[in-house]
């Protein structure tokens, strides 16, 4: 991926409280991000959103494009539920690598506060089948709360260990002076709240806030200026290149794609040598290179370097030492960007009934090896983890199939402090849908500003990668991005 | 005589729920409606506390599960019985009559 995220905003809650609608929301949020990447409105070549719940429009991305006088190439309004940010910066890292823009900004703001009860009930009506499951009196939770139970019944969690998520999310809201929930809760709490659904009880279920917020993704060249030669060598148009010969292998299906792909990532994912790196010419050069890039950061700030990965230091210091040369306005974006390593989806089912019974974390965890092989990493590599928390049960499922409990676990890895401050790895330092905001943007906000170091009281020190993920329906529809500075 | 539907292709023999004019999984036109043989394993139970139903709501809390029915397909469904005494991988058949009765599919153990 040649993409990086440049610029993040969140509305505060009295600027929240003095829009207008959700449309204002989105394009104040929009202003902010641009500001925040110092990307010239003229700059802006596409304009993404996702609609809002409580006042849905037949195309909100045009709406909100329009009152802040932009005139992208593109405005689109993207719906893939809960997924939508992660998903949407995937377009548009799809939009910038294919040349059709330079930087795409993404917004999503809802005011649902105030309409709480209606809000709820339309997305209720909106995942259930209304024949087979709408009549059985199923909300949100209740569907959720089937894979809650399969898990415990499983013996892959227990209730305990998803109280603790909840109880862990809290103790980073506390140090988040943007949550909306900061007061800490106690194991005992979140048991004893009033059930909702199965095993979830009230603090199982996330927040319903009203939100604001915006990211803007943009092209290395708007990052700070490369010379021709090194884009071309960072693997910019090699890659377009791979991928127009991958497409053009008439009737290829999508199996066979897959596999090629998953064995270019193979190759970045073992720290390709030199000589695999001669023997592949500029395709694999610039791949090999991109993925030693993210390895070199990261060996250099551990201090884990193996044979490999200090080679691949040697090649991304050059980098450093050309890209600190440029000394332009480019460059303070350039030390702010963070780099998208790699993004991956997997939509299997909107409702539950067709969900793959036999194994429902069959698909995130295929959806994990490919993220991870496309960057480069492994689950012990990550700083920080941003999982999507709708409920508590969503984010323990993630934990297994991100491989975060290194196969020993949830109750290993949440046996506290767990995934809480201090603990083995920082998940949802903001606190999560849980504890601070709806939206799964600011899931994808937050990283930035850890991996940026911006992050205040909750700053974990040092963390230089971190992994995304937002889900739409009932495990339905997953996104996830690898993240690095 | 279980009342449960699913369409079945003709081509791959395998079957879906519900109605669609494609199969979900090679693609055929050529479906049937075949009538299942109302058995099944439990997926996973929960109970319901709020429920969407106005209807239901009165009944809440009530047990509510998942059906793995024989043919493939999955089904929701109301137990007869406890929500504990349908764990996962449950086996349980179509209640024909409580069905009838509820107006909603039930499921009792086998």
């Amino acid at each position: 991926v040649t993409a990086s995220l440049t610029g993040v905003a969140a509305l505060g809650a009295d600027e929240l409280a003095a829009c207008s609608g959700p449309v204002e929301a989105n394009a104040l949020a929009v202003a902010a991000a641009l500001g925040d990447a110092g990307v010239e409105r003229s700059a802006v070549d596409a304009v993404l959103t996702y609609d809002s719940i409580v006042a849905p429009d037949l195309m909100q991305a045009n709406r909100v494009a329009e009152y802040l006088g932009l005139a992208p190439s593109y405005a689109a309004t993207v719906g893939s539920g809960g997924a939508t940010p992660a998903a949407a910066v995937a377009i548009a890292i799809g939009l910038i690598e294919a040349g059709l823009a330079r930087n795409v900004v993404f917004a999503h703001a809802d005011l649902r506060a105030a309409v709480k009860r209606e809000a709820v009930g339309r997305m209720a009506a909106v995942v259930g089948n209304p024949e087979f499951e709408a009549p059985f009196g199923p909300i949100v939770p209740t569907l959720y709360s089937f894979l809650a139970q399969w898990l415990i019944e499983s013996g892959r969690a227990t209730r305990e260990d998803l109280a603790r998520i909840a109880v862990q999310t809290r103790a980073w809201a506390a140090l988040n002076p943007a949550a909306k929930m900061r007061k800490p809760l106690t194991l005992e709490e979140v048991l004893d709240a009033p059930r909702v659904a199965g095993p979830l009880g009230r603090y199982d279920c996330c927040l319903i806030t009203d939100f604001a917020g915006a990211l803007v993704v943009s092209g290395e060249p708007d990052v700070g200026p490369l010379a021709g030669g090194q884009q071309a060598q960072r693997g910019g148009s090699c890659m377009v290149g791979d991928r127009a010969a991958g497409g053009g292998d008439a009737g290829a299906d999508r199996a066979a794609d897959r596999g090629r792909a998953g064995e270019d990532r193979a190759a970045r994912g073992s720290h390709a040598s030199a000589d695999r790196v001669a023997g592949e010419g500029c395709v694999g050069g610039g791949r090999a290179a991109e993925g030693s890039y993210a390895d070199a950061d990261r060996a250099a700030g551990g201090g884990h370097a193996t044979a490999d990965r200090a080679a691949g230091r040697g090649r991304a210091g050059g980098d450093r030492v050309a890209g600190e040369g440029r000394g332009d306005a480019g460059e303070a974006r350039q030390s702010r960007a963070v780099r998208i390593l790699g993004a991956a989806g997997a939509a299997t089912h909107e409702e539950i009934l067709q969900m793959d019974a036999d194994d429902p974390l069959a698909a995130p965890t295929a959806l994990a090896g490919e993220l991870y092989g496309q960057a480069g990493v492994t689950a012990s590599d990550l700083d920080l983890a941003y999982l999507y928390d709708s409920f508590t049960v969503t984010t323990g499922l993630q934990l297994l199939a991100y491989g975060i409990d290194g196969g020993e676990g949830l109750g290993a890895l949440l046996a506290d402090p767990g995934i809480g401050p201090g603990g083995r790895l920082p998940v949802n330092t903001h606190g999560g849908l849980l504890s601070a905001t709806t939206s799964g943007l600011f899931h994808i906000v937050e990283a930035v500003r850890q991996l940026r170091g911006e992050a205040g009281d909750r700053q974990v020190d040092g963390a230089r990668t971190a992994l995304v993920s937002n889900i739409g329906g009932v495990f339905s529809n997953h996104c996830a991005l690898l993240l690095a500075r | 005589m279980s009342g449960v539907e699913f369409q079945r292709c003709r081509d791959c023999g395998r079957c879906q729920s519900y109605l669609r004019a494609l199969c979900k999984h090679c693609g055929s036109r050529e479906l049937e409606v075949v009538e299942g043989s109302g058995l099944g394993t439990v997926f996973a139970t929960t109970v319901v506390h709020r429920s969407s139903q106005e209807e239901l709501a009165a009944s809440t809390p009530y047990p509510l599960t998942l059906v793995r029915m024989e043919e493939g397909p999955m089904l929701m469904a109301l137990v007869l019985g406890e929500a504990g005494d349908f764990p996962a991988g449950a086996a349980v058949a179509v209640d024909v009559e409580a069905t009838r009765g509820r107006g909603l599919l039930t499921v009792s153990r086998r």
